[in-house]
């Protein structure tokens, strides 16, 4: 027990992210409002098979395969260094990448939630998603989350993105809270850390920054 | 961030205050006190094989319109590309020091260096200094304590010579778990020193509301993975510092 300290301040931390949302919840919707739906067609790629793409845009084919090479020069100059990134686990199949996006994405639509689905980052475990929410619909978040079934055990959180061009924009970033789950996130060779709790408050940064790293801005601007 | 000084563990005071008795304020007082909570976290029964292959996967984002993308196909490569370079970016990029002028001296790495040994010395501690990143305020540095953390982490009842140290200023000390390239775990501690009056100008919204302390809890993720990266675990040479 010599750490659980830092255990309580991280439970304290966790226990405030929930304490915000529930403290957040908006008054009852008007029912007047318009839903902005998730996509149903969100599909997932495979990282490591980059073949399967069209031909009709090479432009974008060509910079992806670049980056590819980038990225693996960088892999292959840290690997087997010590990092902070843990491998993905061997999980239940609710929680593979492409179930886990599929029932987001499914609850989202079912429950009207007033969120349009950005995309998923399933480079580590947890997944993490981002959904843009207009500034309107914001305040009737928190209670249209809460009520839908589908997203029991996820949390959303908003993150500020720093635009390229200055501006600011907001990022709700959803992940799972479940203790489970964080416990197979933070496990490092099958074993927990001896922190357990201030590693899954550093991992949950490390993933929500992730997947804001993915985050356009200016949508509407376009 | 003032309330930051009330403890000497945290992931940047501002997770602390912000939870309402975060890391900062959890630490000051869970080591006074009989402690009676921990986050329940379930024992791993078994060890876990990994498989032999976890497939690494994007999923789309939704094709915005016809004039944006050719295809869906098109949208999804984008995508993948999008992720590819927010990899690399967060693998190479530098961050420039965005402390004010009037933090200088305060973040002058060598400086930092001489301070934090001064700090372990007037303790006495055996805690090994490691890598230093001031790659972003405050410099933050990793220590390997070997099992006597405990000391330090008690603050001014185990080293009353600490204060003379720190000053107004306020010790942070996260511990972070990093995976070796042999698979075994090894603990880092993260240690910096902030002054309080520097973090309000970094973060200004840090007392006024949820996002700031997010930013607060993501820029101690980033500094542990920087740290991470230049770590030597048990029979490793560092490559960072």
């Amino acid at each position: 027990m010599r750490h659980a300290p830092a255990l309580f301040g991280a439970a304290a931390f966790l226990a405030g992210l929930a304490a915000a949302r529930v403290l957040g919840a908006p008054a009852r919707a008007r029912a007047s409002v318009v839903v902005p739906h998730a996509p149903a067609d969100l599909r997932c790629v495979d990282v490591a098979d980059p073949t399967a793409f069209v031909e009709d845009c090479p432009e974008t084919r060509d910079a992806a395969a670049a980056c590819d090479l980038g990225l693996a020069a960088v892999r292959l100059a840290t690997e087997g260094r010590p990092t902070t990134h843990m491998p993905f686990p061997d999980v239940p199949e609710g929680e593979q990448a492409g179930p886990w996006t599929d029932r987001l994405a499914e609850a989202l639509i079912a429950c009207a939630i007033p969120a349009t689905f950005e995309v998923s980052d399933c480079d580590e475990y947890p997944c993490a998603a981002a959904l843009r929410v207009d500034p309107p619909e914001q305040a009737r978040l928190g209670e249209a989350w809460s009520a839908c079934p589908g997203l029991a055990g996820l949390e959303v959180e908003s993150i500020e993105v720093h635009c390229p061009d200055g501006s600011t924009e907001v990022a709700h970033v959803v992940m799972s809270t479940a203790d489970e789950v964080w416990a197979r996130a933070v496990q490092v060779n099958g074993a927990l850390p001896p922190n357990p709790g201030v590693a899954a408050l550093l991992g949950w940064a490390r993933r929500a920054e992730s997947v804001t790293q993915m985050w356009e801005c200016n949508v509407h601007g376009r | 961030m003032s309330e930051a000084k009330a403890g000497p563990v945290g992931v940047f005071g501002a997770v602390a205050l912000w939870g309402a008795a975060g890391l900062l304020l959890g630490v000051a007082v869970g080591l006074g006190i009989p402690f009676r909570h921990q986050i329940a976290v379930p024992a791993i029964v078994a060890a876990a094989s990994p498989p032999d292959r976890v497939p690494r996967v994007v999923c789309t984002r939704r094709p915005r319109s016809a004039e944006l993308v050719a295809s869906a196909d098109c949208d999804e490569m984008q995508t993948r590309l999008d992720w590819c370079n927010a990899r690399v970016n967060a693998a190479t990029r530098t961050r420039a020091t965005t402390a004010p002028p009037e933090a200088i001296g305060i973040d002058d790495p060598a400086d930092w260096d001489r301070r934090l040994r001064r700090l372990l010395a007037a303790c006495g501690f055996a805690g090994s200094v490691r890598n230093t990143d001031c790659s972003e305020y405050p410099c933050v540095t990793a220590v390997r304590f070997d099992g006597d953390e405990a000391g330090f982490l008690n603050g001014d009842d185990e080293c009353p010579a600490r204060q003379g140290v720190t000053g107004a200023e306020s010790l942070h000390i996260v511990p972070v778990t990093v995976a070796c390239g042999d698979g075994r775990a090894d603990t880092l501690w993260m240690v910096g020193i902030a002054d309080e009056a520097v973090m309000t100008t970094l973060y200004p919204r840090a007392s006024r509301g949820f996002l700031p302390a997010v930013e607060v809890v993501l820029l101690g993720a980033r500094r542990a993975e920087a740290l991470a990266a230049g770590w030597a675990c048990p029979g490793e040479s560092a490559t960072g510092g």
